[in-house]
């Protein structure tokens, strides 16, 4: 009996998108379903997913919906790196002005000092 | 970026590299890894596709700007926790039912080193615990010992379990959650008593 048991301390990985809408789907043999209902006994994050998921009525549409996420959230991502980057110029390009503003006013300084003695 | 070497990186591997390229590219990988379990999570709570896909995103984001302040070390545990929290205030704006789960919940700081003491705790003690099993499952309530043997012992699908016992499949996962969460807990006090 203590054999059997074992399967309560595997610890599985989690379940990846196309098996999981197999799942749902019903399109998996015994020995993928068997994996994947042996990993949701053991993980929250994806027994509450498969809950979830299983109340879309298009399940079909699914992986579409994610692709488009995806995009939006890259998008997103790169806008704001985009907007990172300009502000690093613009600060970069102040600190440069600010220098060679520094440095001109220093010479014109020390020639002004050396042309009055 | 197809490769199948990138599709092996940890998730902190990813977050890594987007942390020194910002190529959002890392983050594309990361995205394919749980944006049908944050989707399915967010139908959980929510039960509206719309607010789910906003949500995803949301959390997503948000996970990503927070990255750099905390050290994360089990991403998964930590999306997850953000995920459901985010949920849960979603709810509570409309409805106070879900404010104590919440409550119970707070993330923060905690949550790291708690994992891991587990994970140790567990490894340490299986064999020792698997002696006790027997006298452990008669601990469970009936419904819960029947579903684990079921599941466990004579390796049956949910559906067949659902068929079997006649409780819905949700009442078959629970049980089964549940009673594998409280033999563990049996178990472990049991070796503990011993040694
Ligand atoms: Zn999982």
């Amino acid at each position: 009996m203590n054999d059997n048991f074992r399967d309560i301390f595997v610890e599985t990985n989690c379940i990846p998108q196309q098996e999981l809408l197999d799942y749902l789907q019903d399109n998996l043999g015994p020995d993928d379903r068997r994996r994947v209902e042996t990993h949701l006994a053991d993980c929250e994050f994806c027994s509450d997913a498969l809950e979830g998921l299983s109340a879309i009525t298009e399940k079909e549409k699914i992986p579409g919906v994610i692709r488009q996420m995806k995009w939006n959230v890259l998008q997103n991502l790169r806008r704001k790196n985009r907007k990172k980057r300009k502000l690093e110029f613009y600060t970069s390009l102040v600190v440069i002005t600010l220098v060679i503003l520094f440095v001109a006013l220093a010479c014109f300084w020390i020639y002004h000092f050396v042309s009055k003695r | 970026m197809n490769y199948p070497s990138y599709q092996n990186l940890t998730d902190l591997e990813l977050l890594q590299r987007y942390k020194s390229d910002s190529n959002s590219e890392w983050i594309g990988i990361l995205f394919d890894r749980y944006a049908i379990l944050l989707l399915g999570l967010c139908m959980k709570y929510l039960k509206n596709e719309e607010d789910a896909r906003d949500s995803v995103q949301h959390i997503f984001l948000k996970v990503l700007s927070d990255v750099h302040k905390h050290e994360v070390q089990h991403f998964k545990a930590w999306i997850y926790q953000v995920a459901k929290n985010h949920c849960l205030m979603q709810l509570r704006k409309t409805n106070t039912r879900y404010s104590k789960e919440l409550d119970e919940n707070t993330m923060g700081g905690a949550l790291e080193p708690e994992l891991e003491k587990e994970a140790k705790a567990e490894k340490e003690q299986k064999d020792l615990m698997l002696e006790n099993m027997q006298e452990a499952m008669s601990m469970l309530n009936l419904e819960q010992q029947a579903c684990v043997k079921l599941f466990y012992l004579d390796k049956r699908s949910y559906q067949e379990i659902a068929d079997d016992t006649g409780y819905s499949l949700l009442q078959v996962k629970s049980y089964i959650q549940n009673g594998k969460r409280n033999l563990k807990l049996l178990l472990e006090k049991y070796s503990k008593n011993k040694r």
